[in-house]
Parts: structure tokens; sequence; C-alpha cells
């Protein structure tokens, strides 16, 4: 199978630059996720590598032949639109096999396909209906199956699932995970979703303002998260940040913060003091005081979800309004707090985060 | 589960006059609300268009003349009869639908390759827009006035232009000469007229999903496959309603006819004829009688062509 290579790709709209220099490798029979927030470029990258808009400078090369001249059909690609494009006037059949006309396969090649996605995405019964005629998540099984039938080298995703509901959403991405297994092929899935990012992705590409903020598998993105945005962006609820202070006492470092006690870390070595952003994922705190880390803080809310509570706080120290600034804990269970609010936790200095004023991580050992 | 009134309510209810019960019927009632709203036009409707066209149908049945209007007595279908034996109407009948067929098919055609090029992505495109109307946006006297002058065989700048480029040896009276005046007229409509249907077409061109287009783009590179496949039947609906449009504006053509070629039997038209009939020979039976049978071709072919062009597969 293919691999996808952009080098030096930049893409303007007038004077706009969506994407500025963007180097990036998509290795073959992997599913890399391009996750951001909306505008960072990730479709318009996307769009570029199906040639429906042609890249401002740079190259793109799939499967190691230069495509920038070459048109959409001639690509070797498929796509799954968000809205799925079907072509409305057409049965189901007739969307899955008007690509396959195109590519001159004989007459059987082409109903052995169709008949082969059909079951697939059991779309059977279904072969004879227009799109109107279908729902939501089965007009999306025909946009799947249209850029199946192709055996494309390189499968394109654009927000596949972000028009279906919740529930529907979750049985597609377990869909297409199965799907996925039984193929082994290139693909490149946008979204803004983390979930679909972390639970599909052999690897993530984390965008944000056209360029690349990391890359690397869902664990490591979200266990060693670069800079500020990506600890941010991946996980739910977003890390806490606290501000604190970063300074050497003797041999090993020490955080200062507002809420709790000062806490030692094995930090590189710094002279004199730093202020620093510490953070923490609300999962990785715990009503276990006994751990060497701990915060305090007064409760204004706490959400009950049943297996789980948020718990959302305002730590001693820190601005007591709104939710700026607040903290989130995910607490196992129903937690209940007293009448005056205070709570205190623990957490594994192993699982700190530590970020410089500009956002990028500082590596600590603790 | 039971829903009770609350009892103060329920009371009130109960104490309600007569009275207030009909008022409230018509204050709440959208029915009552709707056609109150819809009178003003139903009644203009029916003085305007309804009595005239009742006066038509019992008209066509009488013997009336203009001087004798009052005096008139039922013939039965003997106007009918006169018309439809009279080789002047299917002359005009055979005009017409030439006319209509000609043009509203080079209407279609002309326009929908203009709405194409309209629609595609360029600088001045809304001035393009704008400018493409001009023909449609004259009134059609003052359009076929021009035209006539235009096509006058001594003065005449089509005259001058063909003879400039050796396409005809000495100057023709396009308009007198049957040979050509139909064609002429033709050219004139569809001048006209193309611009109309450029536009709707092009609404029905904006209505299809861009997204469609691209995922075209990724399944073919023929553009003319995408344009028979893709296009023109996404296009159907819109085709549809313009071109019975146009039809029915073809079908009833009068002003076009009446300016550049007069009451000319062989280049007449049905209404010509009914016009004719109704106002120079003042026979008012048989020219009501001519207008009832264009209502009714009319009618009938709208339906004929409404039924012809009805979705497949859609249910009853």
């Amino acid at each position: 199978m293919a691999s996808v290579v952009l080098q030096n790709v930049s893409k303007k709209f007038g004077k706009t630059e969506i994407i500025q220099g963007l180097n990036l490798v998509v290795e073959s029979n992997q599913l890399t996720v391009f996750v951001g927030p909306s505008g960072c470029g990730k479709s318009t990258i996307l769009r570029c590598i199906a040639g429906l808009e042609e890249v401002s400078a740079g190259e793109i090369r799939i499967d190691g032949q230069l495509v920038n001249d070459v048109p959409p059909f001639r690509r070797g690609i498929a796509m799954v639109f968000q809205s799925y494009a079907l072509y409305p006037h057409m049965t189901v059949y007739e969307n899955m096999r008007f690509g396959l006309i195109s590519l001159k396969l004989p007459k059987a090649e082409i109903e052995k396909r169709i008949a082969h996605a059909a079951e697939m995405l059991a779309l059977t019964p279904y072969l004879q209906r227009k799109p109107k005629q279908l729902s939501g998540g089965q007009r999306q099984r025909v946009a799947m199956g249209r850029a199946l039938v192709r055996q494309p080298k390189v499968f394109l995703f654009d927000e596949p699932l972000s028009n279906l509901d919740a529930a529907l959403r979750t049985r597609m991405r377990v869909e297409i995970a199965r799907l996925r297994k039984s193929l082994s092929a290139t693909a490149i899935y946008v979204t803004h979703d983390q979930v679909e990012a972390m639970t599909l992705a052999d690897k993530i590409v984390v965008l944000r303002g056209g360029k690349v903020e990391q890359e690397g598998t869902p664990l490591d993105i979200y266990h060693r998260p670069a800079n500020r945005f990506v600890a941010s962006f991946i996980g739910s609820p977003a890390m806490n940040f606290v501000p604190a202070r970063l300074k050497m006492v003797g041999p090993a470092g020490q955080i200062e913060f507002e809420s709790g006690s000062p806490l030692e870390v094995k930090a590189p070595t710094v002279s004199g003091q730093h202020e620093v952003e510490f953070g923490i994922r609300p999962e990785h705190v715990s009503l276990d005081t006994n751990l060497p880390g701990k915060l305090r803080g007064k409760v204004f809310a706490i959400e009950k979800l049943g297996d789980q509570s948020l718990v959302h706080m305002h730590l001693d120290g820190t601005p007591q309004k709104g939710m700026d600034g607040a903290f989130v804990a995910r607490l196992p269970g129903e937690i209940e707090v007293g009448s005056d609010g205070e709570l205190e936790l623990g957490f594994d200095p192993s699982r700190v985060h530590l970020f410089e004023t500009g956002g990028a991580v500082i590596p600590s050992h603790f | 589960m039971e829903t009770t009134l609350p009892n103060s309510i329920a009371q009130d209810i109960a104490r309600a006059s007569f009275g207030s019960r009909l008022w409230n019927f018509f204050r709440y009632s959208r029915v009552f609300w709707a056609w109150l709203f819809l009178a003003p036009t139903i009644v203009t409707l029916l003085i305007v268009a309804g009595r005239p066209l009742l006066g038509t149908f019992i008209l066509s049945f009488t013997d009336a003349q203009l001087l004798t209007l009052k005096e008139a007595s039922f013939v039965g279908l003997k106007n009918y009869i006169a018309v439809l034996s009279d080789p002047d109407w299917w002359i005009a009948v055979r005009n017409t639908v030439t006319f209509s067929t000609a043009s509203v098919v080079l209407e279609t055609v002309l326009g929908l390759a203009i709405a194409l090029v309209l629609n595609a992505e360029f600088r001045g495109r809304a001035l393009l827009r704008a400018a493409v109307l001009i023909p449609w946006a004259i009134p059609t006297v003052i359009s076929a006035k021009m035209w006539t002058w235009m096509y006058n065989d001594m003065y005449g700048v089509v005259n001058a232009a063909f003879l400039a480029f050796g396409w005809i040896d000495s100057p023709v009276a396009w308009l007198s000469s049957s040979d050509t005046a139909m064609a002429a007229l033709i050219a004139v409509d569809v001048w006209k007229t193309t611009p109309f249907m450029a536009l709707l077409i092009l609404a029905g061109l904006q209505l299809i999903s861009k997204d469609v287009y691209e995922a075209a783009r990724i399944d073919s590179d023929s553009k003319a496959r995408v344009f028979w496949s893709i296009t023109l039947p996404l296009l159907k609906p819109t085709i549809v309603v313009a071109v019975i449009f146009r039809a029915l504006d073809a079908l009833r053509v009068f002003d076009l006819f009446y300016v550049l070629t007069g009451n000319k039997v062989d280049t007449g038209t049905v209404t010509i004829y009914a016009r004719q009939r109704l106002m120079e020979f003042q026979e008012f039976g048989l020219g009501s009688a001519a207008s009832v049978l264009i209502f009714l071709f009319i009618g009938a072919f709208t339906l004929v062509y409404l039924w012809l062009s009805r979705p497949k597969g859609e249910q009853a």
C-alpha cells in the first residue's frame, strides 16, 4: 500500500495562508488522524491531498509519485465527505457503480465489488433505494461503500461521523475500526473529535494554525504532550493548569503553588526561580490524601454521571469566580462534600506536566 | 395519565356566554383568518379573470357580433365547427406549434449553456449575470419594434451585416417572405427569452451541492460524463419547470407577431387569429370559440407535459 508525503506544503486563499510549509509523512497501512480545533487547516490539507484544492507551494507524493498536477480521479484516492455527498438521483447501487465505470472495470468485477461492499456494510437490502430513502447512518455507510469499492491506495475521511447523533457515531466508530482491521489500507482521517482520534488512530497529528503541534501514537500524545496546546486539546475534560513557581532547592527542584504544600521534583537544573504552569489531568487526582501531591480548594459544582463525578472547584489562592481558572477532578462514584465545600485532593507526582509560560513542556523526572 | 384542567379555567369555560365563545372561535381559528386575508385576492381575481373567462365561454356558443351583443342567440357548437374547419385556423395552429417548439428548444439549450458559464467562478460574474438579463427586461413591443428596424430590407443592420460577411448576395425582406419570417421571429424570441431561461437554470445549478461535484471529480475525470450523469439529471426538475413557463408563454405569443408581421395569415398564430376574428371582423362568437380552443389546447398541453415529465418511481 501507499504512503503519503507532504513536503513544504503551503496553501493560501487570497492573502490568507492556511497552511505554512507543512512537512508530514503518512505511513502506509496506517490510519493517521488529523485532529485540531476548527480552522486549524486539517480539512484543507486533506482536500489538497485529494486534489480538490491546489497547493500554493510544496510537493505532495502519493506512493512515491508526485501528484501536484494529477487530477483527483487519477490520484488513487477515495474520499468520504462529512455531508456524504451521495449522488441524490442515483440508487445506492448506482452510487457505488459510478466510480467503477470510470475505472473501466469489467462488469463482473464491478458486480462483485459492489456485492462485497454491500455485504460488509449491511447495505444489501438497500441497493435499489435512493439516498433520501435512507437514514443518516445508512447514508454514511453508502458513502463508505462508495469509497471501499474503488479499492484506492489511500482512503480520505473528512469528518465522516460529524453529522450523526451521538449513539450512531459511537457505533460507526467501532464499525470503521472493524473495517480498518480487515482492509489494512492507508487512511487519513480528519476530525475535531478527540475520542475518534484516540480510538481509531495508529498515529495522531495534532494541528493548529496550519502547523503540526505534535505527532505520535494516541497514548504517546495523551501521556507526553509536547506543549500546553496539545495537553489541553487531547483529553476530556481538559487538563487542569495551575500557575506555579519552579525553583531549585539543593539538588532537586521544587514546585510551589498557592493551594498546597510544595512538591519536590527532579527537574532539569534551573537557576533562580521560574514561573511555570503545572498541569494535571482531571482523572489523575484522587481523594487519597496520602499521595505525595496535595491540592486544596472549594467545590462550586458537582456533575454526577453515575459511575463517576466531575467535581468543579476553585483551588485555594486562585481567583474564586466563574469557570476561568476552575479546577476539574474526575472522581469515581458519587461524591459528596461537606457544607463548607472544602475538598482536599491527592495526586501522584509522576502524572504532573510542567509547561513554560511559552507553552513548551519542561521535561521533568519526579 | 388523566389530565384535568385547573378548576378556575374549567369554570371560566363553563360560564362563557355563547357570544364570547363564538368570538373566541373566530379569534383563534387559523382557517377563518386565512380565508379573510385571501378574500381580497379571490374577489379581485373573480372580477378581473373569472367574469371575462365566463363571458368568453358563454359568447363562444352564440352568434354575437360587436354591434349586436345584446341580441345574440344560442347557436350551440356552430362556432367551434366553423373555426375547426377553417384552413386559416390550422395554419395558425401549425405556426404556433412550430414557433413554440423551435424557440423553447433553442432557448433551453442556449440557456443551459449560458447558465453553466455563469455558474463558473470568474471576475465580473455578478456584472455579467445582470447584463445577460437586459434583453429580457426590455418590453416585448419595444424590442419587437427594434428588430423590425434591424430586419428592414433597405436600412436594416441584419442585411448590412450578412452582406458584409458575404452570406447573402442581395438584401432580403426577412419579415415579408413567409420562408424567412418564421425563422426571423424565432430568432427574436430566442434573443429575448434565453436570459430568462438561463437565469432559471442557473438557480437550479446553484441548488446542486458542491460536495456532489467534488465526489464526482474523485469518481471520474470525464467532464462530459459528470455533465450527463450528474448535472443534467439533477437539473431536470428545474428544466421541467422552466420549459413549462416558456412553453406557456410561447403558445400564447401575440405581441411579437403582431408588431413584426401584423395580421398576415401565413405567419399568424392562434392568438392573432382569435384577435382578428374578435376585433377586426367583430365576430365575437367565432373569436370567443377560438379563444376557448386556445385555452383548452394549452391546458391539454400542460397536463400531458407534466404527466410525461413526472419523476419516475414517485408514488401517486
